[in-house]
């Protein structure tokens, strides 16, 4: 590990020159903008390291890259990238250019610098490392780097489908992972899933006259009773069935619960001080872990300008979001909300389907797991807290799924990293570190 | 010597000249545009023709405009206009601009016509003919014309309370009227209140991933329960505890006349795109609700991400307007408190600010100033009269009719296709003649004279 390491040191000013070719490809998947040049720009990386690399296609859908290594022993990690960043507005909240990387306190500062773009490339530079300290990979490793991760993942499990025979790994490495603010190292298991839904409902044919509320129940009334009888305040669902196909937490995870349960540290991170429901310790990790949300993540309706209009709005539109757990199946659940909506007499409230993913959980009692943790463990130094599950989403049930793939999440993160938001960056020591962790994560696999 | 019909007749093409000069000059309350120009072409417009005029600003207001014509009899009618109009929009849905008087069969299109100026120079036209018929005008008659009416008439209330002796009149015109569908002329005596809210809630510092959904209660989460909180929606009732505490049923006298009242509740659906009214409400009843029953409708919503795609955001603050119609005797201060209170039990932390407060009133229909106005707008006109105990829809009848203890009918040129507040309002020539001689009639017959 330690040729691995001053390796790392030394070739460390290319491995950001790369992030910052990278990061000068605005590959916003929102925005159209960039995809194609970017799958090139990754195949070409890919090529040039070594790899043979196969372009997946399809139809109006962003490209897939796949890259194969092959390594001195049979033993083969699948890493998981994409090559796609969220939009950089608004730009004027930016201290920087977007669009390329710069360096300040210690910092590497650009869109794409966390997610994900300095992910795939420090996995890269570890392939690097190992090759030039130890004349060659001690394992198999490949690379399926997806271009919609930011809009959904839509054609992902379709790549998949196409390639899954060349997919055969003894583990999965997911695209990202954080350092939370006591420094400790998060490993992530799983992902929960999604039904995201826009409703809509048109009450009237034009826009009425408030007074006329005396008789006609206006869009913008029937929504809010339409989405207040989604959920408790105690925050369970009411949709009948939707906790049907839900198991009880397995013992192991309820454990990790316990472990992990943080309430300084959540309320840092929400700005709340207080949990629904009053909930607190063991129990609000076990919620934001294992339990399904039913959130409003917009609405409107009518007029919000400033003053008074007396307007009774003929439409209203709303976006609710379902953060599933496994089992439950999101169109499943879209059907059960219809059920739902015209049980509470709310027929005429349309359902558009968004998103829908499954959520997918690794089996924590699979022997990879306490070996990649430990192994991150010896090249970081860090305590590791090992998640089950995160709370947000990913297309991990398209690979974990169909492979029966242990997946684990992993990366440069660190909590301040403003993904998604201006100011994007990673830390210059994290991402150093995590090329090393990388490296020794690849040599320990090949060991066992 | 020709009768008051024939002079009213001869004074409706400068009547229409005056209404013309008035309708270019744009009177946009909600913007300011034109405002002051279209309050000093109102006093010029009065002092052409011999009035004693006065106008009024204070706090920043638009100016109010009171003209005074002086009678031989002291019994005085007051009647009450606006000069301000609604904006234009939306431009491409007019046929002829908005603000260029067009004439297009037998009827006179632009913004204004309808709402009100055709109603203050129609009056203006009824006392220049009982001027030339008499002499002299048998009764005083005072003009107070404001200028913020469409955007709630804020200063309207203050004003009639520092103003209460030179506005002393024995009986008032309201602003509108119109005719039916079925042609009858339509008398309204009363008005609705009104409490205007916003709602706001700021449920965490700043938006969130919506993954933290599973602890935290968005902003967008806590209005929807909040809203759904105000009113039942099976029967429509507003849940808010002592909402209906003030509540005055209508009277016997009230209800046989809106028995009255024509109400067509499958055309009326069929407008609104509606296959019920709230709460199964149907015929009388619906009509009794429209009228008698306080209301709480929310007028726009908003939080987080609308847009195109899915966004998962966790809103950290989301806002909402709701409109509470009231009735007599709910006071729209204390229904503010009252949602309040209510929105604090809820716990959902949800900021109430009143942004408009306006009481209900009803004239007494047994006061004789109502008879009067009924019979000769009969008389006058040849058409079946309805009388509304009070309109659905609100203004500021209140501050002007309790502060001076007076009868007040709303009677005027509109008819059902005007079009207020919309593309192409418009009135029709023919009415706008018949109202210059029912307005006419009525100064007289309010004079004493046969």
């Amino acid at each position: 590990m330690e040729a691995v390491r001053s390796h790392v040191a030394a070739h460390l000013r290319e491995h950001i020159a790369l992030l910052d070719r990278l990061v000068r490809h605005p590959s916003v998947a929102a925005q159209g903008r960039g995809i194609p040049e970017t799958a090139a720009a990754v195949q070409a990386l890919f090529v040039a390291a070594g790899a043979s690399v196969e372009r997946c296609e399809l139809p109006g859908a962003a490209p897939a890259v796949l890259a194969v290594f092959e390594g001195r022993t049979d033993r083969t990690v699948l890493f998981y990238n994409h090559y796609d960043v969220q939009p950089a507005e608004p730009l004027n909240e930016w201290t920087v250019p977007p669009f390329e990387v710069t360096a300040r306190d210690g910092r590497l500062f650009g869109r794409g610098t966390s997610d994900n773009k300095g992910d795939l490339v420090s996995r890269l530079a570890a392939l690097r490392a190992l090759r030039e300290t130890a004349g060659g990979l001690p394992c198999r490793v490949l690379f399926l780097v997806e271009g919609e991760e930011e809009v959904g993942s839509a054609h992902f499990g379709a790549y998949v489908a196409q390639v899954r025979d060349r997919l055969r790994a003894d583990v999965c490495l997911w695209e990202y992972g954080d350092r939370d603010p006591k420094e400790q190292l998060h490993i992530l298991a799983g992902c929960k899933g999604m039904c995201y839904v826009e409703l809509e409902i048109q009450a009237t044919a034009r826009d009425l006259h408030s007074s006329l509320g005396a008789l006609v129940n206006g869009a913008a009334t029937r929504l809010t009773w339409a989405i207040a009888g989604l959920r408790d305040a105690t925050g369970r669902v009411l949709i009948p069935g939707f906790y049907d196909a839900v198991r009880p937490v397995r013992p192991q995870a309820a454990a990790a619960s316990r472990v992990l349960a943080d309430d300084d540290g959540l309320r840092a991170s929400t700005g709340a001080d207080r949990f629904i429901g009053g909930r607190s310790g063991a129990a609000a990790m076990e919620a934001l872990l294992f339990e399904p949300t039913c959130t409003v993540c917009g609405f409107e309706a009518g007029y919000t300008g400033a003053g008074m209009k007396t307007v009774l709005p003929r439409r209203a539109l709303a976006k609710v979001d379902f953060r599933l757990v496994p089992e439950q199946d999101p169109a499943e659940i879209a059907a059960l909300l219809r059920r739902h909506l015209d049980a509470q007499g709310f027929p005429e409230c349309a359902i558009t389907r968004m998103t829908a993913e499954r959520a997918f959980q690794t089996d924590l009692g699979h022997p990879v797991v306490p070996m990649v943790v430990e192994a991150a463990r010896e090249a970081t130094g860090r305590q590791v807290a090992l998640f089950p599950t995160s709370p947000g989403t990913g297309p991990m049930h398209v690979v974990g799924h169909p492979l029966g793939v242990p997946i684990l999440s992993l990366g440069t993160g660190y909590w301040g990293c403003n993904v998604h938001a201006p100011d994007e960056h990673i830390r210059v020591k994290d991402f150093e570190e995590t090329i090393v962790m990388i490296a020794h994560v690849l040599e320990r696999l090949a060991a066992s | 010597m020709p009768t008051l019909r024939e002079i009213a007749r001869a004074q409706t093409a400068p009547a229409l000249d005056r209404l013309r000069t008035l309708v270019r000059q744009p009177s946009v309350a909600a913007t300011g545009e034109g405002i002051a120009e279209c309050a000093a072409l109102v006093r010029r417009t009065f002092e052409e023709t011999g009035a004693r005029v006065s106008m009024h600003r204070h706090n920043g207001a638009s100016p109010i405009v009171i003209a005074e014509f002086d009678g031989a009899r002291d019994r005085t009618l007051l009647f009450y206009n606006h000069y301000d109009v609604q904006p234009a929009d939306p431009l491409n849905e007019w046929t002829s601009p908005p603000f260029e008087p067009t004439v297009r069969d037998g009827r006179l299109f632009a913004r204004g016509v309808a709402d009100n100026k055709g109603d203050l120079t129609s009056r203006l036209a009824a006392i220049l003919a009982l001027r030339e018929a008499h002499g002299r005008l048998p009764a005083r008659v005072k003009f107070f014309v404001e200028g913020e009416e469409e955007i709630g008439s804020v200063h309207f209330g203050s004003y009639v309370e520092r103003h209460r002796e030179a506005l002393r009149a024995d009986a008032c015109i309201w602003e509108f009227g119109q005719r039916d569908l079925k042609e009858r002329l339509q008398i309204t005596l009363g008005i609705k209140g009104i409490c205007y809210v916003d709602l706001e809630v700021t449920a965490t510092t700043r938006d969130l991933h919506s993954s933290l959904g599973a602890i935290v209660d968005g902003a967008g989460n806590r209005l929807a329960w909040a809203l759904a909180s105000l009113k039942d929606p099976s029967t429509g009732r507003v849940l808010v505890p002592g909402f209906y505490d003030r509540v005055r049923e209508p009277s016997a006298r009230e209800l046989a006349a809106t028995r009255d009242i024509p109400f067509d509740e499958a055309e009326l659906m069929q407008l609104f795109g509606v296959s019920r009214f709230i709460g199964g409400v149907t015929g009388f009843d619906a009509l009794l609700r429209l009228l008698y029953q306080p209301t709480c409708t929310v007028c726009g919503l908003e939080t987080g991400y609308v847009g195109p795609g899915s966004k998962t955001v966790l809103p950290r603050r989301a806002r909402a307007k709701v409109d509470f119609r009231l009735v007599p005797d709910q006071d729209p201060h204390e229904i503010a408190r009252l949602v309040t209170a209510h929105l604090e039990r809820l716990g959902m932390g949800v900021s109430v600010t009143v942004l408009g407060a306006e009481r209900a009133y009803r004239t007494n229909l047994d006061d004789p100033f109502v008879a009067l106005v009924a019979g000769v707008a009969h008389e006058a006109t040849g058409r079946e009269i309805t009388l509304y105990p009070t309109s659905a829809g609100t203004g500021p009848m209140y501050d002007l009719g309790s502060a001076l203890g007076i009868p007040i009918a709303s009677v005027g040129g509109g008819y059902w296709g005007s079009r207020g507040h919309a593309p192409d309002e418009n009135i029709r020539l023919a009415d706008y003649e018949e109202t210059i001689y029912m307005m006419a009639r009525i100064v007289e017959r309010f004079a004493g004279l046969p």
